[in-house]
Parts: structure tokens; C-alpha cells; sequence
């Protein structure tokens, strides 16, 4: 008996010992100078220039290693670099996935280190609290800021003819904006007519082109909604053109985004805070590289899959403070 | 009293089984339930993920569907743009689509602004108003080809069309579609379930209507408007956008968003179906828990009819102990509690054994003895009883005596009152003798002259000197009398002391003690007929004292007769003085004997007195003896008694005893 509780007395202590033990290597690891992060940029792009600027500057701030390198929109390129960081133990990987699909794969080639998924957002089923977050915007809120201007802008009008020119469809930006406006609009109690939806995937020429052919269709608009700045901008330049004036939305608040809403070209658009991101990126690829979880940093989910970082909404009122 | 017992008698196996298989049920209970409900839960999870990857996979499955078709004709589609063929080129390739794939039997056509339809050469498709179609104003939306809501063609058939424009440059805007069968949709749509018993149907979100069933008469219909309250429950939740997993109505429902479409995949399975694993788990669980419990109960039982077997060995060996058997003995066979127990009863038994028999062995001595106590105490009681009787005769004897003395000693005071007296009249004399001499003095001078007379006088005064002289010789026989009495007193203390050791000696001494008491009557006989003559002397010396008074008389006479003659008895007077100065002393003399005589007769009156005083404590002394020997005979009686009660316990103590048994057949 008087051994069996000295028994599970030394057990406790070596319990004890072994939790100081660990904590200290754990603060030891957290030690953010030791701390190396991989960043794989799917492509680089005006708002994903700010994210990996901040990101830098962050990771500089706190003094942790880090290493950025673009996919250049290639599967196969991000694949092949996941798995040298994982091979050279990195600590944290930052990752936008050129195609969330791959993100199982992404996953199995860094092996046992922690990704923190920016930009583009991998299914939920994918996360894990702790182990693979996604630090972003909730694409949906920005799909509604959209459809809150153009409703209090045409509130006078019981039917709407909306445009809608979305990104690839199997990004998850573009279902999560797209979902938003539709559902905004719709339980607006309003008629709203998608007199033109289709995709543009990000880009102003193909923007342009599509809505100078819907241009031709004959049918008339009551506003443009775009996915993003830029294709919002080749939205303008059609506009532009054809001599016709539209509210034109976009998302990202991007400089030219801005610029053109201070120029009356563009009405409104939604500001992506690229530099906020890139910050929650290190700082909940900190977290994961201590082996901590993301739930006591700001704007993360009750799950802890998710950091949300907030939207603005840009108009001709406030444009002056973006897009700089 | 054994019997009550024994009705109250609860087995040791009942209290086990009572114990044991109310507690293994609850934990049975608790463990079944606790495993319903995890399982349950852990069912429902997996179902829930089941669910998902089966509808995440037919998403994919029709998406990849969708995107195949969408795919075919945008390379058509960006071929005509391309190249820019003209109406025949343009219709050689629309032939060639013809049939080409079955998914698209018809294969695609054109509409332009201007209502002019391109079709394959081979197909039947008319179209009064193409521009009025649901495929051409859907495709007038956008340039990517895309899927329209679900509608009823020109045939009949209902289908949903693949549209878009076809930039071709002509200046002309041109829409470009084919259409694809949602049996067609439909069978893509179940072909991908991958649950069991899951069902899965299509429908667009934005107006509710099911593209794709089973049940093929529910295609084309609004799911608002349905009669099926799931499917108007379902049909509120996606106007809510609410994709999220939920059970509705008794049904597991998962949503899917199809990219690119307004479609919405939905897939449900009963919950009923999903928990009829489970519940033929906990019935299982339950069956063989049952099992279980009947097999401890059995278990149980056996094990506790094979621990008491021994103990109910010891009770039978117990009873029969109880009822004074013995002879019996203890087989000590297990090696557990109840085996040692076993051993210790046996031990018991051993010692009993011995016990039991010494125990006869001393109850037979004293019943032995018993009974010879008994005889001897009668014995002694019929001898106290005898000794009594003989220490009452003594007592009567000594009463007797007692008596006796006591009217001894009264005598002998009466005697010495009768001396006392004596005394008092001795003194009168000697008074009387002193007055003689005073008158004699009176009278000398008278009787001087007086001398015949005196002469006379001188002669009567010698006589009266005789008297005296007699008074003298009773007074010698009285001392001697005295002495007779002091004599027999000598003697009846010696026989009183002979008769105090006599009673002292008691028991058979009773009768020598009578024959002394008679001689101690005998010799206070004596000394009453001594006390007698001392009488008859002193009477005399009365007498005698009278006779000399009366001479004296006649000498007055002689001298009153010669008182002429005074101066001549003068002489004679003076010898008569004398002579009465002689007797006055003798008389004092006399008084002085007679006080010495009154001395005896007190002291032997004391003496007496004394011995009357003896003799009554020899009376007290002797009944205090009879009183003892009375209480001896009470209680030799009680000793009696007691032997003979003895006898009757040790009769007892002996039937007791035999009715252990000890020996077979004992």
C-alpha cells in the first residue's frame, strides 16, 4: 500500500517534471527568432503583393525567418515546394493554394508541419484546429457589403438588372462573394434579374470583353457587380467606350480599384485588407508553429479553424484613406 | 423455538443472488445504455460524414458531368468563333454533332437576334420564337456557356439547356445551346449515392424547382409547392441559404452547392435507418447481457452450493451436538475458512468428549457420597435428638437443687435474724445489768446496812453465776454447732462444685449428678436440725436469764425485808455490787459471744445466699445447654436435609450428565 502511493506519487512528479519540460520546450520553439516560415504564393498579384509585404514585414517585426516563393499558378510548382519546406523543417508553411483541390495533397506533402491557408479558403472539412487554418476575409460579408450599396443605391427601384462578373468558379472567393450578393439581393424582397452573369476569372481584358459583348446583347444594367477590383475596372472600360455610365463594384479595394473610384469610374468597392491578413498570417502561423491553437487571436472562429480578418467598405466617401 | 427459527432462515445463496444480480443488472443497464448512446452518437457522426462525402461526392461527379458537357460544347463553341465559318461550314458542324454524344442526342444549335434557328440537318427541333425561349434569354447572359433553370422544350421533353453567346463577329448576336435530359440528370444524380439507402434529388435555388428525382413524376415540379412536408421544409431552408447539415423530419439532410449552377444537391437519409444498426446493437446488447446474467445467476448458485456444502455438514454435526450427540464427527476436508472451522468443531467435539465423560465419572463419586452423608446426618440427628432429651432430665435435676438451696439460704437467714435479735435482748440485759448497778449504787448506802439480806442476796447470785455458767457451756455447744454448719456448708460446696463440672461434662453424666443431689438434700437436712438445737439452747438461755431475774426479785425482797437492816446489809451490799459488776461484765461477755454467733449466722446466710445465687446459674447455664442442644438437633435436621437434597441433585446432575452421548450406543 505505502509503495503503491509512492508509485503514483513519483508518477506525478515525473507527470509534473515532464509538463515543465515540455513547456519549456515549447516557449523554447515559440522563441519567434527560431521560428522559420515557408510562404508559397500561388501568384503574385497587386492585393497578394500587399499580403506577402505585410507578411515580411511582420515575420521581420517579431524576428522569424522567412521565405517566400511563387507558384506561378502551377499546381505542380506549389506541390514541389511544400515538400522542399518540408524536407528543409520549416516550421509553419503559409500557404494560397493555387487550387484548393489540391489542398489534401498540399497537406500529406508537408508532412507534420502546420499550413496556414491564405487568400483562397479550402473547404472546411480540411482544417483543423491547430494544425491547418485559413486566415482570410469572409468572402460572403463582402458579397453583402456589394449588394447593401447597390440596394441603398437603386432603393427606389422594385426590380433590379443586375450584371454579375464572377472569378473562376471553383475558387472559393468567388462562391462565397457571389453567394453573398445573390443572397442580399434576394432577401431584399426586391425582382432582381441577372440580366449577365458569367465568369471573368480576376482578370480586366476578359472582364472587359464580356461586358462590351453583353453590351451588344442589347440588354440594359442597372448596376455591375464584380468579384473583384480589376475586372471591375475592365467593367469601367467598357463602360467607357460604349459612353455609358454604371455603378460599377468591385472588391479588394486595390490602388486602381481606389483610384478609379476617386475618378467617379468605379462606385464602391470592398477593402480587402491585404497587409491585416499577411499580419494574421505570421502571427497565427506563430501560433501553430508553437504548437498552439489560433483562438486567442483576434477574429478567430469559436472552432478555431478560421482568423477572420475584417472587410471595409470603400466608396467615394471614404477612398481618400485606400488605396495608397 | 428452532422451528421459528428456521422459517426465518434466508440462504446464503438467495442473499448473494439478491445482492449480486440486482447490482450486475444496473451495471448491465448502465452499461448498455451507455453504449446505446455512444454508439449512437458515434453512428450518427459517421453518418453524418458518410452523408457528406456521399454528397460531396456525387457534387463532384455531376460538377465533373456538368463540366465535361460544358466543356464539349464551349471547344465547339470557341471553334465557331475561331474560325468564323460561314452557313455551310457552320452547318456541317452543327451535322456533326448530331448524335454524337448521348447526352446531347440533338446535338447543338444556334438562334440569332433575329430569330433565325440553326439546328442539325437531322433534327427535329422547331422553334416558332427562338428568341423567346428559355434557352436563348438565359444565354444572352453570359458568354461562358452555362445551364439554364429547367424548362419543357419545343418536344415535350423536359431539359435543361446549355447556353451562351456566340461571339462570332458577325455583328449579329447569336446564341449558341444544347439540350441535356434531366432523366438523363437524374440518373447521373442517383447513379452517385454513395450511402446506402440514401436518397438524393436536384433542384435550383432560385425558384425551387426539382431538376433531377427517383421519382421521375416529381422532375420539373416545385419543391414550395409540393404536398410532402419535407419537401416544403426543405425547400424554407434553402430560401434561407442555410446549407448546413440538419435532420428534418426524421430525415439526416445534407445541401450542395453545385458550382457554376444555382443548383442545389439535396441528400437525406432516414435517421431510422441509420439507427437500425444501433438498435439491433443494444438488442443484441441486450440479449447477451441477459445471457450474461442468467450465467452468473447459474454461476453464482453452483459456486455457493459448492462453499456451504461443508457448512452445511457443520450444522448437521451442530444439531446433533445440540441434542447431546457427541459421537458425531466433522469431516475436514476443504482448506478454506469453513475447513478450518470444520477442524476447531472437531476439536470442540474432542474436548466435549472428555469433558463429559470426567464429568460422569465425578457425578457417580458424589452420588456415592451423597448418599452416605445423607445416612450419617440421620444418624446424628436421632443422637442430638437423644442427648436433648437427656439434658432436659439434667435440667430438671438442677432445678431441683436450685430450689433446695434456695430454701437452705432462707434458713439460714431466718437463723441469723433469730441471732440478731438475740443480740438486741442481750443488749436490753446489759442495759438493764447497767441499771442494777446504778441502783446497787443507789441501794449501798440503803443495803449497807442490809447485811442478812445481802448474804441471802450472795447465795441467789451464785446461782444466777451458775445459770450463767450454763448460758456458758450452750454458748461453747453453740460455737461447736457453728462449726457443724460451717462443716456441711465445706461440704455442699464441694458437691456443688463436683456438680458444675458434672453438668459441664453433660451427655451421660445426667444420672451420677442425681445421686449427688440427693446427698446435698440430705446434708441440708442436717443443718436445719442443727439450726434447731441452737434453738432449743438460746430458748434456754432464756430461761435460764428468767431464772436469775426471778432470784434478783427474791434477793429485792430479802433486801425490802431487811431494809431495817440497812446498815447490816450495807456490807452485804457492797459484795452484791460486786457481784453484779462481775455478772454485768459477764453479761457484756455473753452479748459479745452472741454478736459473734449473729456474725456466723449472718455469714452463713451470705454463704447461702450465694449458693442459691450458684446454683440458679447453673440452672440458667443448663437450660442455655438444653436451648443449644435443641438448636444442634434443628440443625443436624437441616444438615439432614441438606444431605438428602444433595443426593437428589447428584441424581440429577447424574441424569444430566447421561444424556450426553459420548460412546456409540452410550
Amino acid at each position: 500500500m505505502k509503495s503503491m502511493k509512492k508509485y503514483v506519487f513519483l508518477c506525478v512528479i515525473v507527470v509534473m517534471l515532464a509538463a515543465v519540460m515540455s513547456g519549456c520546450a515549447q516557449s523554447a520553439g515559440g522563441g519567434k527568432s527560431d521560428i522559420r516560415i515557408f510562404f508559397s504564393l500561388n501568384q503574385m498579384d497587386t492585393f497578394r503583393r500587399t499580403l506577402v509585404d505585410a507578411a515580411a514585414e511582420r515575420a521581420a517585426q517579431i524576428g522569424a525567418q522567412f521565405v517566400m516563393e511563387d507558384a506561378n499558378g502551377s499546381i505542380e510548382k506549389q506541390v514541389e515546394q511544400i515538400k522542399r519546406a518540408a524536407a528543409e523543417k520549416y516550421d509553419v508553411i503559409i500557404c494560397s493554394v493555387v487550387s484548393v483541390d489540391t489542398v489534401t495533397q498540399l497537406k500529406m506533402s508537408a508532412e507534420d508541419i502546420p499550413i496556414v491557408f491564405v487568400n483562397s479558403s479550402p473547404d472546411e472539412k480540411y482544417l483543423q484546429a491547430g494544425k491547418y487554418v485559413f486566415v482570410g476575409s469572409s468572402e460572403q460579408v463582402a458579397g453583402e457589403f456589394q449588394a447593401e450599396y447597390v440596394l441603398g443605391k437603386l432603393a427606389g427601384s422594385p426590380e433590379l438588372n443586375v450584371a454579375l462578373i464572377k472569378g473562376p468558379s471553383n475558387h472559393s472567393a468567388t462562391k462565397g462573394r457571389t453567394n453573398g450578393v445573390k443572397r442580399a439581393l434576394e432577401q431584399s424582397g426586391k425582382q432582381i434579374h441577372y440580366v449577365f452573369e458569367d465568369t471573368a476569372n480576376w482578370d480586366t481584358a476578359q472582364a472587359q470583353k464580356l461586358f462590351e459583348l453583353f453590351l451588344k446583347t442589347g440588354s440594359t444594367a442597372d448596376c455591375v457587380i464584380c468579384n473583384n477590383d480589376a475586372m471591375a475596372l475592365g467593367v469601367v472600360e467598357a463602360c467607357k467606350e460604349n459612353g455609358i455610365s454604371l455603378p460599377v463594384l468591385g472588391v479588394d479595394a486595390t490602388a486602381d480599384g481606389c483610384e478609379a473610384i476617386r475618378n467617379g469610374d468605379m462606385a464602391f468597392t470592398v477593402y480587402q485588407s491585404g497587409s491585416g491578413q499577411g499580419h494574421a498570417a505570421v502571427d497565427a502561423a506563430v501560433q501553430l508553429a508553437g504548437n498552439g491553437d489560433v483562438k486567442d487571436l483576434e477574429g478567430s472562429s469559436e472552432d478555431g479553424k478560421y482568423v477572420w480578418v475584417d472587410f471595409e467598405r470603400v466608396d467615394s466617401s471614404n477612398v481618400s484613406q485606400y488605396g495608397k | 423455538m428452532r422451528e421459528e427459527r428456521n422459517t426465518k432462515i434466508v440462504s446464503i445463496k438467495v442473499k448473494l443472488l439478491g445482492i449480486i444480480l440486482p447490482v450486475v443488472i444496473v451495471i448491465m443497464i448502465l452499461l448498455v445504455g451507455i453504449l446505446y448512446f455512444i454508439s449512437k452518437d458515434i453512428i450518427k457522426e459517421y453518418s453524418e460524414n458518410l452523408l457528406t462525402s456521399s454528397i460531396d461526392n456525387q457534387t463532384n461527379q455531376i460538377e465533373a458531368w456538368l463540366n465535361e458537357n460544358l466543356s464539349a460544347f464551349g471547344a465547339v463553341k470557341q471553334a465557331i468563333e475561331q474560325t468564323g465559318p460561314n452557313e455551310q461550314q457552320l452547318q456541317a458542324i452543327l451535322d456533326s454533332y448530331y448524335g454524337f454524344h448521348d447526352n446531347y442526342p440533338q446535338g447543338l444549335y444556334i438562334a440569332d437576334a433575329n430569330g433565325k434557328l440553326m439546328t442539325a440537318s437531322a433534327s427535329e427541333k422547331q422553334e416558332t420564337n427562338p428568341t423567346q425561349s428559355v434557352w436563348y434569354k438565359e444565354g444572352l447572359t453570359r458568354w461562358n456557356m452555362g445551364l439554364t433553370n429547367a424548362y419543357t422544350n419545343t418536344e415535350g421533353s423536359k431539359v435543361i439547356s446549355a447556353s451562351g453567346i456566340l461571339d462570332d463577329q458577325s455583328g449579329t448576336i447569336k446564341v449558341i445551346s444544347a439540350d441535356l435530359t434531366l432523366e438523363r440528370i437524374s440518373i447521373i444524380v442517383n447513379s452517385y449515392i454513395e450511402m446506402d439507402e440514401a436518397r438524393a434529388f436536384l433542384v435550383s435555388s432560385t425558384d425551387g424547382t426539382i431538376l433531377a428525382h427517383h421519382d421521375n413524376d416529381l422532375i420539373s415540379t416545385k419543391l414550395g409547392s409540393s404536398e410532402d412536408a419535407f419537401m416544403r421544409d426543405i425547400w424554407q431552408k434553402i430560401e434561407q441559404w442555410d446549407f448546413d447539415m440538419a435532420e428534418i423530419d426524421n430525415n439526416m439532410t445534407a445541401f450542395s452547392q453545385i458550382n457554376g449552377t444555382d443548383w442545389v444537391l439535396v441528400s437525406y437519409i432516414p435517421t431510422k435507418i441509420i439507427y437500425v444498426d444501433i438498435d439491433s446493437v443494444r438488442n443484441m446488447m441486450l440479449v447477451i447481457g441477459l445471457l450474461s446474467i442468467l450465467l452468473l445467476a447459474a454461476l453464482v448458485e453452483r459456486v455457493v452450493h459448492m462453499v456451504i456444502r461443508p457448512v452445511k455438514e457443520l450444522i448437521k454435526v451442530i444439531t446433533a451436538m445440540t441434542n447431546g450427540d457427541f459421537t458425531v464427527q466433522v469431516k475436514t476436508g476443504s482448506n478454506d475458512e469453513i475447513g478450518v472451522m470444520g477442524g476447531y468443531v472437531e476439536q470442540f467435539i474432542q474436548t466435549m468428549r472428555q469433558m463429559i465423560a470426567s464429568i460422569h465419572g465425578v457425578s457417580d463419586k458424589l452420588s456415592t457420597q451423597a448418599a452416605s452423608s445423607d445416612t450419617i446426618s440421620r444418624e446424628m440427628y436421632d443422637a442430638t435428638k437423644h442427648q436433648g432429651q437427656s439434658m432436659r432430665e439434667l435440667n430438671t435435676t438442677v432445678e431441683q437443687l436450685s430450689l433446695s438451696v434456695g430454701e437452705i439460704a432462707e434458713h439460714a437467714t431466718t437463723l441469723a435474724m433469730v441471732v440478731s435479735d438475740t443480740k438486741d435482748d442481750g443488749d436490753q440485759v446489759g442495759s438493764k445489768m447497767q441499771e442494777t448497778v446504778i441502783v446497787s449504787r443507789q441501794g449501798k448506802e440503803d443495803l449497807q446496812r442490809v447485811s442478812s439480806a445481802m448474804e441471802n442476796i450472795h447465795v441467789s447470785m451464785q446461782k444466777l453465776q451458775q445459770s450463767i455458767d450454763e448460758v456458758g457451756k450452750a454458748s461453747v455447744e453453740i460455737t461447736n454447732i457453728t462449726e457443724i454448719i460451717g462443716n456441711i456448708a465445706d461440704q455442699t460446696s464441694l458437691l456443688s462444685l463436683n456438680a458444675s463440672i458434672e453438668a459441664a461434662r453433660a451427655g451421660e453424666a445426667g444420672r451420677g449428678f442425681a445421686v449427688v443431689a440427693t446427698e446435698i438434700g440430705q446434708l441440708a437436712n442436717t443443718s436445719a436440725e442443727a439450726v434447731h438445737n441452737i434453738e432449743g439452747l438460746i430458748s434456754q438461755i432464756n430461761s435460764l436469764v428468767g431464772d436469775t431475774v426471778r432470784q434478783t426479785d427474791e434477793s429485792v425482797e430479802n433486801i425490802d425485808n431487811s431494809s431495817n437492816l440497812v446498815e447490816d446489809t450495807l456490807r452485804t451490799f457492797d459484795a452484791i455490787f460486786n457481784n453484779i459488776d462481775q455478772v454485768s461484765t459477764l453479761v457484756r461477755e455473753m452479748i459479745q459471744k452472741v454478736e459473734k454467733v449473729d456474725e456466723v449466722a449472718t455469714n452463713v446466710a451470705a454463704i447461702s445466699e450465694e449458693q442459691a445465687a450458684s446454683s440458679e446459674e447453673i440452672l440458667a447455664t443448663s437450660e442455655a445447654m438444653v436451648c443449644q442442644v435443641d438448636n444442634i438437633t434443628g440443625n443436624s435436621k437441616s444438615v439432614s436435609a441438606g444431605a438428602m437434597e444433595l443426593t437428589a441433585s447428584a441424581e440429577e446432575l447424574y441424569e444430566q450428565v447421561a444424556r450426553f452421548k459420548v460412546r456409540e450406543g452410550v
